[in-house]
């Protein structure tokens, strides 16, 4: 590891401030009355995100991540809050404006069977990115197309092949060269490898890592699996009910976990050794309904530290450490 | 540990499906032992035949797509392959029970979960219907679900993922199976639950002392289940072996980069800077490898792996490997200090 020197303001490339997503539920056909109640999957999100600094995003299903990760680039329009890009607000934009900023922010899908087209080939896949922004034509498209699948790992071969001719794992090596086909600066992945089989799965990883250094990239990347996360990023966001738990350089979280959210995530992962010590600190229960999350700290129903404090207030996020935020009345 | 008799014992068995008019060796002969009170984990990535393994020791597949091709199921000493479907019914559920990745999908929407595990119970146990949903009670109970009285009368849509498969062990358990087999059961569960499951199982073993199937691709929860382990690749076991000799002493080049390729959460700063990966893709089962299935992938591989189908070798007393270069390679993994 290097060390590099604390990044300037203008380091940031995206920056999240208060950001909130609230959807309304449905109450079912027959009902008359519209129920004026809301899911609350993203509460109050901040975060800056630097250039070419990998953000992992982690928390169990109902943490709202997901959410949080198209909220970011508009797939799904935030509540309130700002998302800066480059300095930009961009959820003000309109429709027509957004869609230089598209170019910059792309997505990467969990699942490489779904997301591909199945009646286009490899090259038709790739080139539709191209072809919307009007990047290259003819022979320079072709060139470019063949270009993103050897940097992703396969070959000019695989043009004309379907994506049923493909196993997973080059399903989602395609999902990452049609992401890159526009050449962005920020790529949301969204748990990018947790529909592949462990040894495609490093693979996967490595090739991410690979061109994160290459090109530089600047990537939030979503995942329920704190092994994955913890190889592929710089920083840390633990999100539960969501909110933002904790958040950290990878290495400080994994090491000195201070949330009782955070320590009890990581102890509760099934480590590949037997003779591994297991201080497991269970969680009683199970991710109460975001429709009526708990007051105060949302964790507090599950929390072993839990006191009647906790019920009060949202705890803010506080500084623990350089860089080292937690939010917690108790620790 | 394996005792004298152990409870299963699966002998070449062979699992073949027709696909287009070419024959699918999904399970190409595989051979292993459960003892009684014992778990051993099966673990393989897709098309590694871990899954119809286990139906077919359930006798589960689809006769129109395939079926046992040859080999024994010996459960007490008795072959299961020759049981005729009614004897197998009595058998399923009563002696040898199944839970799969996603309860949503196992339970019946439009009965409560009380009604469920009464069925099974009044079927196989010949309980009066109120007895029955007694059972189903003190089952749910066991199984640690909070206000069973109560919870009964759920729809599977009213309960959580954690909670409906606590329901399926509750099923599954209700009669006293000698053996549990458990198909990925906590595969489509959040880190948190999947920890309340395993000590649940866990728990229920020690009570009821019954053996367990644990079918997974996930080595971290072998580590934490399972006595034995059977690596399983391209539809032949690999290895297989006490859970720490396989964990320390992994002979098979693929059980080894397996292990490797797993970024993991306890290395703190020794974590590797790259991850290790197997090179290539899993082989389609209708374009098997020549001679040993992972030769094409492997670092190790020499013109002899080309040739014929490697034998599994006895490393030790109980550990075995398909390996003919096992003698030659140490992938013996060094514990952090």
């Amino acid at each position: 590891m290097t060390i590099t020197p604390p990044p300037a303001a203008d380091d940031v490339l995206v920056s999240i401030r208060n950001l909130r997503k609230h959807f309304p539920v449905k109450t079912g056909n027959f009902s008359r009355l519209r129920s004026r109640e809301t899911v609350k999957a993203v509460e109050d999100f901040s975060l800056d995100i630097k250039r070419g600094e990998v953000i992992g995003l982690v928390g169990e299903s109902g943490s709202g991540k997901t959410t949080m990760g198209r909220a970011v680039l508009r797939l799904i329009e935030p509540s309130s809050g700002e998302v800066r890009f480059e300095g930009v607000d961009i959820t003000k934009l309109s429709q027509r404006d957004m869609r230089a900023y598209r170019r910059k922010m792309q997505i990467i899908f969990q699942d490489p069977f779904a997301s591909l087209n199945p009646r286009f080939t490899a090259e038709a896949i790739i080139g539709e990115a191209i072809d919307t922004h009007g990047l290259a034509k003819g022979p320079a498209r072709r060139a470019r197309i063949v270009e993103l699948l050897e940097k992703t790992g396969l070959g000019p071969e695989h043009l004309t092949r379907y994506p049923h001719e493909f196993s997973g794992g080059q399903r989602q090596r395609i999902g990452i060269a049609r992401a890159l086909a526009v050449d962005p600066q920020f790529i949301v992945a969204d748990e990018p490898v947790s529909a592949l089989d462990v040894s495609i799965q490093a693979q996967v990883l490595n090739l991410l890592q690979d061109l994160k250094r290459e090109l530089g990239l600047t990537l939030l990347m979503i995942a329920h699996d704190l092994g994955v996360v913890e190889y592929i990023s710089d920083r840390v966001v633990v999100m539960y009910l969501g909110r933002i738990m904790e958040v950290a350089p990878a290495k400080a979280l994994y090491a000195n976990p201070v949330h009782p959210y955070t320590e009890a995530l990581l102890s509760a992962v099934p480590v590949p050794d037997p003779d591994a010590r297991r201080e497991r600190i269970p969680l009683a229960g199970e991710i109460p309904s975001p429709i009526h999350p708990p007051s105060g700290c949302v964790f507090r129903t599950r929390c072993p530290l839990a006191t009647a404090e906790c019920a009060q207030v949202v705890p803010p996020l506080e500084e623990v450490a350089p860089g080292h935020l937690k939010a917690c009345i108790h620790r | 540990m394996a005792s004298p008799t152990p409870l299963l014992q699966i002998e070449d068995l062979r699992t073949h499906f027709t696909s287009d008019g070419e024959i699918v060796r999904a399970v190409d002969g595989v051979s292993f032992s459960i003892g009684r009170g014992e778990t051993l984990a099966v673990v393989g990535e897709s098309g590694s035949g871990k899954s119809v393994t286990s139906l077919s020791v359930m006798r589960l597949l689809d006769p129109a797509a395939g079926g046992i091709a040859g080999g024994r199921i010996l459960f007490e000493g008795v072959d299961l392959v020759t049981k005729s479907e009614a004897e197998m019914r009595r058998i399923r559920g009563n002696d040898i029970s199944m839970i799969f990745q996603e309860p949503m999908t196992s339970l019946n929407p439009v009965y409560t979960v009380g009604e469920q595990i009464a069925e099974a119970v009044r079927i196989h146990q010949k309980l009066a219907p109120k007895a029955a949903l007694t059972r189903a009670t003190e089952m749910l109970e066991l199984v640690g679900i909070p206000e069973p009285g109560r919870r009964i009368h759920s729809f599977p849509h009213q309960m959580s993922g954690g909670m409906r498969q606590r329901v399926m062990i509750a099923m599954a358990l209700s009669c006293n199976p000698k053996l549990l087999i458990a198909d990925e059961p906590t595969t489509a569960l959040d880190v948190t639950i999947q920890a309340q499951i395993l000590d649940l199982m866990r728990r229920l073993q020690a009570e009821i002392g019954m053996s367990i199937l644990f079918i997974t691709h996930d080595l971290g929860v072998v580590a934490e289940i399972a006595d034995r382990v059977v690596v399983m690749y391209a539809g032949r076991a690999v290895e297989e072996g006490p859970v720490r000799d396989i964990y320390r002493h992994p002979r098979m080049p693929y059980t080894a980069g397996l292990m490797q390729s797993v970024p993991r959460v306890d290395r703190g700063a020794t974590q590797q800077e790259r991850l290790y990966a197997i090179p290539g893709n899993i082989p389609s089962p209708l374009d098997l490898p020549e001679g040993c299935s992972f030769h094409p992938r492997c670092a190790h591989a020499e013109p002899r792996c080309v040739a014929q189908v490697p034998p599994l070798e006895p490393v030790s007393d109980q550990h075995r490997v398909r390996c003919v270069r096992w003698r030659e390679l140490d992938f013996s993994q060094k514990r952090p200090a």
